[in-house]
């Protein structure tokens, strides 16, 4: 399965963590299968060399394991689950590696908080996203290509484009807010809105 | 129903944390509104679409695709059915077990009882001279992630007592034990493994080797030594080996064991 144009719900019929939950070695292997593509682009972006990707690809496989009982379906889709739980476990490796120190991991408790919002991670539309993506400004849009796509960090980000630091965060987190309330405009586009 | 400062704010650090890029001060604070306004209902809409999963799919939609490589996913899968076994039928499938190790587990209690002891009375070092070990044990204790694993006291006239506390983001950690007998290192010494499920590696890791002296009945700790990086370990084996240790143990004298 390519990693990038996933779709909100997975091609299996049923989800797979369940059943890896339920210590399933033909889940288990499904499950590679179908996100180790996914895993592995995310893991390449933070680590600087391939044999770091491969380290860090199998600590996230080990937490997968080990989390695939608090894959809830009701509020997140599968993809979804593994995919934030890949980049947290990415992020938090590069703390360890000194690359953004400043950065405090989340303990389980605070990931499931994170994805226990009732209304669901699950019913994302990533159309939706990148249609979001699209109407924020193209200075910011650069700023979400060279941290998603290059995994820069912020402070990588503003020395490659001699963006304040201050600057390059503040873009980044209020580009996230505002993508988000494209895409509810975009969701229910017979609602009205307040404000563009 | 909180104020739209408070709010904004929070919002304002999830987008943050959703990024990665919080300041110690920033996540204390969204740790704070969270708890304390979270559960109020007021902090979170319930037609909030998570921070979280939208980066996750910006990250999935960003990314470009690339599969897993081969020998990788082989390596995956030996993970996996590690993993598996592990959490099936315990660690002990790992290694090679005396006989005694079936008994059942005592002593779990004690165990925690004396860890606590240890931590607020005096820790003594496995020899004389070494350094204090107290600022090892302080400092693996400051992992919000500290793993604690107790020891199983398999026999109670003559197993030890303890714990082991690891730090994977420091990738040290300490073992505290009492009841170990005493060694004479011209002969033999203690070994630790460390069975790390996510190597592909069939043998555990070398965790060290130390010795007991004459007074080491009482409380000790004992700093751990992980010859290779340790992620998750799901167990700590002590055995009693030649002097100097061994590459790959024969695990014929298992005296000790922590898992979970």
């Amino acid at each position: 399965m390519p990693s990038g144009g996933l779709s909100s719900t997975t091609q299996h019929q049923g989800p797979i963590l369940p059943r890896v939950a339920r210590g399933e070695p033909e889940a288990m292997e499904q499950c590679i299968s179908s996100y180790g593509g996914l895993v592995w682009s995310i893991a390449r972006k933070y680590s600087r060399t391939h044999s770091d990707a491969e380290d860090l690809v199998q600590e996230i496989f080990t937490a997968l394991w080990k989390s695939a009982s608090r894959f809830d379906e009701a509020t997140a889709s599968e993809t979804t689950f593994i995919g934030m739980l890949a980049r947290r476990r990415s992020i938090d490796w590069l703390r360890k590696q000194g690359r953004r120190p400043d950065f405090e991991p989340l303990s389980p408790n605070e990931f499931e908080m994170s994805t226990s919002s009732p209304q669901a991670a699950a019913m994302i539309d990533h159309g939706i996203v990148m249609s979001a993506l699209e109407r924020l400004p193209e200075e910011t849009q650069q700023l979400f290509r060279f941290h998603f796509e290059s995994g820069l960090s912020h402070s990588e980000i503003a020395d490659q484009t001699g963006i304040p630091l201050g600057t390059v965060k503040t873009r980044l987190r209020t580009g996230l807010l505002e993508l988000r309330t494209f895409m509810k405009r975009l969701d229910s586009p017979s609602k009205p809105t307040s404000s563009q | 129903m909180n104020s739209p400062s408070t709010q904004e704010r929070f919002e304002w650090l999830d987008a943050g944390r959703a990024l990665g890029d919080l300041t110690p001060d920033e996540e204390a604070e969204w740790k704070a509104l969270a708890e304390t306004h979270g559960q109020e209902g007021g902090i979170k809409e319930a037609s909030d679409i998570p921070l979280d999963a939208i980066v996750a799919t910006l990250e999935q939609n960003l990314s470009p695709a690339d599969p897993l490589p081969e020998g990788l996913k082989d390596q995956i899968r030996v993970g996996a059915r590690d993993f598996h076994q592990v959490e099936q039928e315990g660690p002990e499938k790992t290694i090679v077990r005396p006989s005694f190790w079936s008994r059942p587990a005592i002593g779990w209690a004690a165990a925690a009882v004396l860890a606590i002891l240890f931590l607020l009375q005096g820790i003594v070092g496995p020899r004389s001279g070494e350094n204090d070990p107290l600022p090892l044990v302080e400092q693996v204790g400051k992992d919000p992630d500290l793993l604690r694993r107790e020891f199983l006291q398999t026999d109670p006239a003559s197993s030890p007592a303890g714990e082991v506390l690891w730090s994977d983001s420091q990738q040290q950690g300490v073992m505290l034990l009492a009841g170990l007998p005493e060694n004479d290192p011209s002969v033999s010494q203690y070994q630790l493994w460390i069975v790390d499920p996510t190597r592909d590696d069939v043998h555990p890791v070398d965790g060290g080797v130390f010795d007991i002296p004459a007074t080491g009945s009482g409380p000790i700790a004992i700093p751990i030594s992980a010859k290779l990086r340790i992620t998750n370990p799901a167990a700590f084996v002590i055995t009693m080996e030649q002097p100097g240790g061994v590459v790959v143990s024969k695990q014929e004298q298992v005296v000790a064991i922590a898992k979970s």
